[in-house]
């Protein structure tokens, strides 16, 4: 069995805004959902964290990109498309009333994050290698870069506006704070060729399985403690 | 120029489709137990019998006839209207109702409970 080392910090930004969301959301006082719905909310809340932790170790202009780093931002933005799935799966299977919403009553908050997972569903697919071979000029990094983003700003707006959790404004401001942070660096990156993430100094070139065993493990310790915490809120009250 | 005007027709004509729509789906049933709500104020919720003197009548039909504003938000107006007190009950360290899981409030219409 191979020795485990400690994960290394790739990029201590992103450990902030991961622990800012962890925070937000958290915070007491806690408001808590129904059983399902809070396993619901934690996978999305979750993506969020994916979401967060891809930006951040994206692939910038004129900086090169490691396997490493490539390894490492291919694996959070399939986990946010997998935790984005389990939200919208574990709702709809628990609750037809959710259905309902398909339609002229969608409120602006299930709009926004429908279109944000289309848009999440879009960045990854484009990147496939089957989707690359089929569509060689529509599947390009610059539509990658940009579904990411229109992603990330969507998930923004739908969290922001759909979420019961977050009592009085601290919530609301520390979450669109991260949210505003990845998505303005990214854009900046990407127009002004400003703010890129460069490889840290004695950063391997290539991913270990640890190192990726070590991102899913954090985005799975998330997604516990995002359903844990209120969970256990409300069995206390009860 | 062409495509600006498109869009904002197509927006417009969606939005009077939506609103059209609003107004001619009926109320998902909800069950409610009173003896859940003893310590709140009959015109916390019944606020139409000192509102502006609007005097008995549905909520629904109301909220639909006070105009387009109304209809377009009653979806939001109903749900925050019960969700919002038990979130602040929640926070408050109280036992409250449900916050977000449609099937705790809402049946289907065909079971909807007489009385």
């Amino acid at each position: 069995m191979p020795r485990l080392t400690l994960p290394r910090a790739v990029d201590p930004a992103g450990a902030l805004l991961v622990g800012a969301l962890l925070a937000a959301v958290l915070s007491p006082p806690v408001v808590s959902y129904e059983p399902f719905w809070e396993i619901a909310a934690g996978a999305g809340y979750a993506a969020c964290c994916a979401f967060v932790l891809a930006f951040r170790l994206a692939p910038v202009p004129r900086v090169a990109m490691t396997p490493f780093r490539f390894a490492l931002h291919r694996a959070a933005g399939d986990a946010a498309l997998a935790l984005v799935a389990t939200h919208v799966a574990v709702m709809v299977a628990v609750d037809p009333f959710v259905l309902d919403y398909l339609g002229w009553m969608m409120p602006l908050h299930v709009a926004a994050g429908l279109v944000g997972a289309a848009a999440l569903l879009l960045a990854v697919v484009t990147r496939e290698p089957a989707a690359r071979r089929v569509l060689p000029r529509a599947a390009s990094a610059g539509l990658h870069a940009w579904a990411g983003i229109a992603a990330g700003a969507f998930a923004a707006l739908h969290v922001l506006m759909a979420s019961s959790k977050f009592v009085g404004w601290g919530a609301y401001a520390l979450t669109g704070s991260v949210f505003a942070a990845v998505v303005i660096l990214a854009v900046g990156s990407l127009t002004l060729r400003m703010w890129p993430v460069a490889p840290r100094r004695g950063e391997p070139f290539g991913a270990a399985r640890a190192e990726l065993f070590y991102l899913l493990a954090v985005l799975g310790a998330c997604t516990v403690l995002f359903v844990a915490v209120p969970s256990l809120v409300r069995w206390l009250r009860s | 120029m062409a495509a600006a005007v498109l869009v904002a027709v197509a927006v417009g004509y969606g939005s009077s489709l939506r609103l059209e729509r609003i107004a001619d789906r009926p109320l998902l049933p909800t069950r409610f137990d009173h003896k859940f709500h003893k310590g709140v104020n009959c015109v916390t919720c019944h606020h139409n019998f000192v509102d502006r003197g609007l005097g008995p009548g549905g909520c629904y039909t109301c909220h639909k006839a006070w105009g387009t504003t109304e209809l377009r938000r009653i979806d939001t107006v109903f749900h925050a209207f019960c969700t919002d007190c038990h979130r602040r009950l929640q926070a408050a360290g109280e036992k409250a109702g449900p916050v977000k899981s449609c099937a705790a409030c809402h049946v289907e219409r065909a079971a909807r409970p007489e009385g």
